[in-house]
């Protein structure tokens, strides 16, 4: 069996070290592709630059957004995420540490599908890991693949 | 062939109706029968529409009927609207008119041809066949034809109509309306044909007029119309048809005749009265001396038969002395060839006439002689040379004025001219009277006395030499048939003060009615003049010759005591009856010294005349000497005053009244001598200068010295000006009253000058005005106050005429922009130019609104101007209408501006600092979170991954990092949080604060589940806020009340609201660990914490942030606590927003 990738978006390698380390314990098998910065996360998803010989048919299981990203910023990336034929159905989580309500309300603003603040406890921020997964990975039905 | 069929009511069984009638009536292509008749039994002089009503409901028929109605009613009935009663009924036509049916049957056939529902009869008669046809006759005899739409108020005229005012019926100049007819008709004949229009269309009375209507050559041509009106079912008249005539020759015959006859009769009178008013005799004499022609009006002495003169010598009629003159005059005047005048005697009938002759030649040898008998003249001069003196006395003595004059010629006038007017008799003799006379008097009725004997009294008023006017009293008789006088003669009577006091009676009570006398008394005789003088001056006179006891009296003197005048003169002792026993007494002493020492004497007194009335008498007596100084003679006058004195009477009443109404009203009055300096006040004015009447002078100066100092050089200045005659007193100023209190007064008085026309005294009022003047300056001052608080606010003022181009802006609002140096800034268009375009536009919406809602919606901006010197000057404009017009249209409106470009830079200022700090605090939030979750990740995967290696102390130091970490970011959240309650925007609602607090508590229920909590929390409460701000007070309060009271067995919370005075007051209160107030300075500061952190953990910036909250919602936070006594927070919500 084949498993979807989960793109995550995320600048600080300690966070997404710990991500990792979180997605880890959760058992499940499908691969994490990390970017650092926007440009990458955009690249890497409608394969140009130095994704260009990837398979744009061939969209994450999940992407896990962090807003304040280098170059282009995650409110960016899922705007064109969502204005893509292919990728407006992607499910997109906002994992930040911002709690700021205009961030939290924009991010809405662009059909995201939740969002998540990071806390400091790491126990904390594990388990938030373990349940998303679950969630969007187990229980969740994604959209069929588009024609 | 049409059939049409009718129904004829009558009301009256007696009325028959001709047989065959429908037969007669036959009309081209039309079968008329009339289909039955219906009569009705009535009485005479019942009203028919009764008789129809009850003949339409009772006989049962009426709804069968369905054929159109006429109704035949007997006489002398009233005919009322019938139509109202019923639409089918068409006509009403007399027993008297049934020659009318035909007409209304025709009239009835076209209008049902053309409307069978016989609605309404409105199409014009003349579009159809028969119509026309109908019209060819009616013109046929000369008349036009009109037809008045009185609904549109189209008209139709006949051809011939518009030829008879001169048009072409097609002639576009003419307009077929109602108006075009009407503003033809002469503009003295309009409302005399429109009335009778009117009357047509309401009453019903016939339309027939004859006026003037304008042809179109230009001229008035003389018209008559007649006409009627055609009515609608509810009784309206929707048209009027009639015809018109042209009646100018007619009328203009009828006027040349009507103008010849008057003429006519006019001259044929005249000749009349010519021929018999000729008083004289005449004579045509041949050179030879015989008679020729003789004529004489047969009520002369002169008369004789003709016949005993014509062809007879002089001589042989005329005494030879008379001969001789005449004859002696007859050749003189054919020698000269011009008139001559010869006067010689005649006895006649025992007596001597005086007789007066002119001469003059007629032909080559004949003279024309006129006899005049001037044998009265004569006799009349003789008595009025006796007469003069007394006739000089008595004319001196008057105050009126004779004059004797023809139209354009001066014959007389009196030297007392130059008291009355002040002209000398030169003068007066030169004035032009219709430039003296006032415009309103002219002409002077003196043209009326054309007729000889007729006399007349008359007013006007006139200017004397001082140029003032003057009311003169004329009574005038034309004596011009009395040769002696050959003119008018006039009394002129001064009555200026008489008239005034009359208005002033009048303006006062209307009780003082105009008395109007009539004389028409014929004079015959010449002394008649000097009586008539007399009579016209209600003078008397009289002579009493001292050494012969002679007394004569004149017919007046008579008259004034009522005595009668065929009686001798009453003796001296028998005059005591005459006057009440004083004034006898008074004049008895006057004679006496007259008499005795020649003293004149003038006495006003009071009389008893011989019907037992008073009355008053002006009585004035001279003593006359002969040539060696003694005096003979005592002359005098009586002049009945009576009127006068009643007069003066009244107005003294009227005055006591008028005074008293003033001191009721508080206005003083006073008068002042200005000769005598005497100064006489009212109650009224001792009450309005605070002086009692026994501390004053009585003199001017105590009026002068009450004056304010400040004020006094102005009043002084206004007195003398009243004075001089320049103004009337009139000006407000200040006194003083003795006890010192400052009173304003409204004076106002006026001047009265002498017969000479100096002043003499002046009289005027005077009134408190403090109160009124009071509020004035409250007024005044509250004005002053509000400019100067306007110039302390750096506030801009303006004031505009809503709509006009000139705007009043003030001093700070030119400075404001940099314009304080120009003074063309005062336009809209210029204040236009230097707004911000986008500021402008929003400003005019708001203008627009403010209007359109009647200035509900206010005139508010913050706008932006550029200053002179090419800045931006931001200002709060504001402003209101304060005039509306009837229509709510703005009228003025008033606002102020000020300058607010500090504040705007200020909060750009803020604006960018909220920007860098929200900024800021983001990046706070993201970057100095992470590295926090890194050190706690990364620990912690140390104590998962080599827990094992590690001892027992390494893992207390590792647990010891997280916590402190963990620690940190609760630092960091309650820091966020804390700048984040100073800059978000509130939402203001009214919020369930109860419910609030519950929902809060509820959320604290996990932390607290091990402990027991009895929270009391109070129903009710509302308050008014940000929902989300006041969650973060509560959780923060309940949050610490919960912390605090860790350490009790049984915690106790109370929420609640307790009212301090007016003022809720929200608490909360526990039974916690309290706190020491000696330590408490700081305790809404920042990081200020009050308890170990290892008893109670906490950032220490939860209440900062309480605080933060409670100040902006304009409140107040305080506590009460104790160590270990628990603590209690209170705060208010809303008090503090005005400060």
């Amino acid at each position: 069996m084949e498993f979807k990738s989960i793109l995550l978006v995320e600048d600080n390698l300690s966070d997404v070290d710990l991500a990792i380390r979180a997605f880890e314990k959760t058992g499940l098998m499908n691969p994490v592709f990390v970017v650092e910065d926007g440009k990458e996360a955009l690249d890497y998803l409608f394969c140009t630059g130095q994704y260009f010989k990837r398979d744009q048919s061939d969209t994450p299981a999940l992407i896990l957004l962090d807003l304040k990203l280098p170059m282009v910023d995650g409110l960016s990336v899922l705007k064109q995420v969502r204005l893509n034929r292919l990728t407006k159905t992607v499910p997109v989580v906002i994992l930040t540490s911002s709690n700021e309500e205009t961030d939290i309300a924009a991010a809405y603003e662009c059909y995201v599908n939740s969002y998540l603040r990071k806390p400091v406890d790491f126990t904390e921020f594990a388990n938030i890991i373990q349940q998303l997964a679950n969630y969007w990975l187990k229980l969740n039905i994604l959209s069929p693949k588009p024609q | 062939m049409r059939q049409l069929s009718f129904n004829l009511v009558v009301l009256a069984t007696e009325i028959k109706v001709p047989s065959g009638i429908a037969e007669n009536l036959q009309v081209e292509n039309i079968n008329l029968t009339i289909e039955s008749v219906f009569p009705i039994p009535s009485r005479r002089n019942k009203s028919i529409s009764i008789a129809l009503i009850s003949w339409l409901q009772y006989t049962g028929m009426a709804e069968d009927i369905e054929y159109p109605l006429i109704i035949i009613y007997p006489r002398g009935i009233e005919a009322t609207v019938f139509q109202l009663t019923d639409n089918r009924i068409i006509d009403v036509i007399c027993e008297d008119d049934l020659g009318r049916l035909e007409f209304v049957f025709k009239k009835w056939i076209l209008g049902d041809i053309r409307n069978p529902q016989l609605k309404k009869i409105s199409a014009a008669l003349a579009v159809d066949e028969n119509a026309e046809r109908l019209n060819l006759v009616i013109e046929a005899s000369g008349a036009g034809v009109w037809d008045w739409n009185i609904t549109t108020g189209e008209e139709y005229f006949s051809a011939k109509w518009c030829e008879i005012i001169g048009y072409n019926a097609t002639d576009p100049g003419l307009e077929h309306t109602y108006n075009s007819w009407a503003e033809r008709i002469h503009p003295e004949h309009k409302e005399y044909v429109f009335e009778a229009l009117k009357k047509h269309l309401e009453f019903n009375k016939p339309y027939d007029v004859e006026y003037l209507h304008l042809h179109k050559s230009g001229e008035y041509r003389w018209q008559k119309s007649v006409g009627k009106a055609l009515y609608d079912e509810v009784g309206r008249p929707v048209r009027m048809v009639g015809s018109i005539f042209d009646i100018h020759e007619r009328k203009i015959a009828e006027a040349n005749l009507k103008q010849n006859q008057a003429q006519y009769k006019k001259s044929n009178e005249i000749q009349q009265a010519i021929i018999s008013a000729i008083p004289d005799l005449m004579l045509r004499i041949s050179d030879n001396g015989i008679y020729l022609d003789f004529h004489a009006p047969e009520q002369s002495v002169l008369y004789k038969n003709p016949e005993e003169f014509i062809g007879k010598n002089v001589a042989e009629v005329l005494p030879d002395t008379i001969a001789e003159i005449l004859m002696k005059g007859v050749k003189e005047v054919l020698q000269e060839r011009k008139l001559i005048e010869l006067e010689f005697e005649l006895p006649h009938d025992g007596a001597l006439l005086q007789l007066e002759g002119r001469l003059m030649p007629v032909n080559k040898d004949e003279v024309l002689v006129i006899i005049r008998d001037v044998t009265e003249r004569k006799d009349a001069m003789e008595r009025i040379k006796k007469e003069e003196e007394r006739f000089q006395l008595m004319v001196e003595n008057s105050n009126d004025v004779f004059v004797i004059a023809q139209p354009g010629k001066l014959h007389y006038v009196s030297p007392n001219i130059k008291k009355v007017l002040g002209y000398t008799e030169e003068e007066f003799g030169q004035l032009n009277l219709t430039e003296e006379v006032h415009a309103d008097d002219l002409p002077l009725r003196w043209n009326e006395l054309s007729e000889p004997g007729s006399s007349l009294q008359f007013e006007y008023r006139i200017k004397n030499k001082q140029n003032e006017w003057r009311w003169i009293e004329s009574f005038g008789v034309n004596l011009s048939h009395l040769e002696s006088v050959n003119g008018m003669v006039f009394n002129l009577r001064d009555v200026t003060e008489k008239k005034e006091k009359e208005a002033q009676i009048r303006q006062l009570n209307n009780a003082l009615g105009q008395t109007v006398e009539q004389r028409t008394k014929e004079l015959q005789k010449s002394e008649a003049l000097l009586q008539e003088a007399e009579r016209i001056a209600k003078l008397g006179s009289w002579e009493s010759d001292l050494s012969t006891k002679e007394v004569t009296w004149s017919l007046e003197l008579y008259d004034i005591f009522g005595l009668d005048s065929t009686k001798p003169v009453p003796s001296f002792a028998e005059q005591k009856r005459l006057y009440e026993p004083e004034d006898w007494e008074v004049l008895n002493k006057l004679v006496q010294r007259a008499i005795e020492f020649g003293e004149p004497y003038s006495v006003d007194l009071r009389m008893i005349r011989y019907d037992g009335s008073k009355g008053y008498l002006l009585a004035r007596g001279e003593a006359k000497r002969n040539e060696d100084g003694v005096i003979t003679r005592l002359v005098g006058i009586a002049k009945d005053i009576t009127e006068r004195k009643t007069a003066e009477a009244l107005v003294a009443k009227l005055t006591n009244r008028l005074q008293q109404a003033t001191k009721v009203s508080g206005v003083g009055v006073w008068e002042w001598n200005i000769k005598t300096n005497e100064l006489i006040w009212d109650d009224t004015m001792y009450k309005v200068f605070g002086i009692a009447p026994e501390n004053f002078t009585g003199l001017y100066e105590a009026w002068e010295s009450t004056i304010y100092p400040e004020d006094l050089p102005l009043v002084k200045k206004e007195v003398e000006m009243s004075v001089s005659g320049a103004k009337d007193f009139d000006m407000e100023f200040r006194i003083l009253w003795p006890d010192n209190t400052l009173r304003y007064i409204k004076g106002s008085g006026t001047v009265r000058k002498d017969a000479n026309g100096h002043p003499e005294y002046m009289i005027g009022t005077n009134w408190d005005i403090t109160e009124s003047k009071k509020a004035d300056e409250l007024v005044r001052e509250q004005r002053q106050t509000f400019e100067f608080i306007l110039e302390q606010s750096f506030a801009g003022y303006w004031d505009w005429n809503v709509g006009s181009e000139y705007i009043y802006v003030s001093d700070t609002f030119k400075r404001m922009l940099g314009y304080e140096n120009d003074p063309s800034f005062n336009t809209i268009s210029s204040l236009r130019s230097i707004i911000d375009p986008d500021d402008r536009e929003v400003l005019m919406g708001v203008t627009q609104e403010h209007f359109a809602s009647r200035g509900e919606k206010p005139f508010y901006g913050e706008v932006r101007y550029r200053h002179k010197n090419g800045g931006t000057v931001w200002v709060i404009t504001k402003g209101t209408t304060i005039k509306w017009d009837e229509n709510g249209k703005p009228i003025r409106m008033i606002g102020c501006q000020i300058d607010i470009t500090k504040r705007k830079m200020l909060e750009a200022d803020i604006e960018k600092n909220r920007k860098e700090l929200e900024a800021f605090s983001y990046s706070v939030s993201h970057d100095l979170r992470a590295p926090l979750r890194g050190i706690d990740g990364w620990s912690l995967a140390l104590l998962e991954d080599y827990g094992t290696v590690l001892d027992e102390k390494a893992h207390q130091y590792l647990n010891r990092v997280r916590s402190e970490t963990q620690r940190m970011g609760q630092l960091i959240d309650d820091l966020l949080q804390l700048s984040r309650v100073s800059r978000v925007d509130l939402n203001w609602s009214v919020v369930d604060f109860t419910a609030l607090t519950e929902q809060v508590y509820k959320r604290m229920d996990d932390t607290i589940k091990e402990r027991v909590v009895e929270v009391s929390i109070q129903k009710g409460m509302e308050v008014w806020g940000d929902i989300k701000m006041l969650d973060i007070l509560l959780t923060n309060l309940l949050s610490n009340a919960v912390k605090f009271t860790g350490k009790c067995e049984v915690a106790r919370i109370e929420i609640g609201k307790r009212m301090q005075g007016t003022t809720p007051v929200f608490y909360i209160k526990d039974n916690g660990a309290g706190f020491d107030m000696n330590h408490a300075k700081n305790l809404f500061g920042a990081f200020q914490r009050m308890h170990k952190q290892s008893e109670f953990p906490g950032t220490g910036i939860g209440l900062a942030i309480v605080h933060r909250i409670i100040n902006i919602h304009f409140g107040t936070i305080w506590a009460e606590a104790q160590p270990g006594k628990g603590a209690c927070f209170f705060f208010t919500l809303n008090v503090n927003k005005h400060s």
